[in-house]
């Protein structure tokens, strides 16, 4: 039903050596043998407004980092209308402040709210919207159509594919850009992926868009072996999986 | 206590980590919204940052109503140096009621 008309990843390249993560607030509670990051530093990210990464999360500054290397392939759709590209985005919930939530343990009652005023940055819940980031990307690129966000930790990017594969099928949009991005920030995540998923792979931190038009033939996106690659890459894994397969 | 040098270089890294201006653009009369691009919830930001570096909690209404008194109602901007005028005005009046 739908062709690959252009696709970006943005993955640790092959020379990054693997590290162990461990979290500087779990410690070695939360520890993961090989890991690789994205060196890439939110403040610097290429985006048209500098002072946005302060209200979004690393990974929705992947997110539109990765998707803003597209703007040319998707222009000739937004000037026929804004209305006719779909953004169909695997992006999961943003950090909690855990900096702050440690200065706020065990404090009496009373102080609390004090404390919380204090110690909690107001943007920081903005961080913690995966449907915010996906929006301020489409805002970058001028997207006006459907916004689908999917967090599944393990199937948001199979989600996204699937239905932007439909709505293609359907013709409610002309283009579908299907994107994700992935990042270490949320410890409890890194250690549901450690114990359930992960197995022997390294954990990266990554990004991938993909621009799709409908082309009449059929892609199931589940009919690959996604457990055999030698990186992992959280919720972005299937989407980053398959363009690199692409790619061979 | 620190002096008003120290002061404006904390207000000046607060307002420069918030809204990820290169060293040297903030000045005392830059204009939050006209220079330096500034939106209202950027002031709930940098008011957090300039309590985390200085310790004085910044309520921005009390900074404006400050100000107008100053400048005048109509104002549609202020500048950095406002700002820093209504922290020292602050501080002030913490070491008079102590």
């Amino acid at each position: 039903m739908s062709k690959i008309l252009w696709s970006s990843t943005l993955v640790p390249s092959a020379d990054v050596t693997a590290k162990p993560y461990t979290s500087e607030y779990y410690g070695e509670s939360l520890r993961i043998p090989m890991t690789k990051s994205l060196a890439l530093e939110e403040s610097k990210a290429p985006l048209p407004d500098r002072k946005v990464y302060r209200s979004m999360s690393r990974a929705g500054v992947l997110l539109s980092v990765v998707c803003l290397h597209g703007q040319q392939v998707m222009q000739p759709f937004l000037d026929k209308s804004p209305f006719c590209v779909g953004i169909y985005a695997a992006l999961e919930n943003g950090p909690v402040d855990l900096k702050s939530t440690r200065e706020m343990i065990d404090v009496v009652r009373d102080d609390f709210a004090e404390l919380y005023k204090k110690h909690r940055n107001p943007k920081m819940f903005l961080m913690q919207l995966p449907n915010l980031a996906a929006a301020q990307m489409g805002i970058f690129l001028g997207i006006l159509g459907p916004l689908n966000v999917y967090n599944s930790s393990s199937y948001g990017s199979i989600h996204a594919l699937e239905q932007a594969e439909m709505d293609l099928h359907e013709s409610r949009v002309d283009a579908a850009l299907v994107c994700s991005a992935f990042s270490f920030e949320n410890p409890l995540i890194l250690e549901r992926i450690r114990r359930q998923t992960l197995q022997d792979r390294i954990l990266c931190e990554g990004a991938a868009a993909l621009v799709l038009t409908a082309d009449g033939k059929h892609s199931d996106w589940k009919d690959f072996d996604y457990n055999t690659t030698e990186s992992y890459y959280g919720i972005s894994h299937q989407i980053i999986t398959q363009i690199q397969k692409k790619g061979e | 206590m620190l002096s008003e040098k120290e002061l404006f270089d904390k207000i000046e890294e607060a307002i420069r980590v918030v809204l990820n201006a290169p060293e040297g653009e903030i000045k005392k009369e830059s204009m939050f919204k006209a220079d330096l691009d500034a939106e209202s919830i950027d002031f709930l930001d940098i008011s957090y940052e300039i309590e985390q570096r200085t310790g004085v909690a910044l309520d921005f209404n009390e900074a404006l109503h400050y100000i107008t008194e100053k400048k005048g109602a109509d104002i549609t901007d202020i500048s950095v140096g406002d700002v820093f005028d209504y922290i020292i005005k602050v501080l002030q009046q913490k070491k008079e009621n102590k």
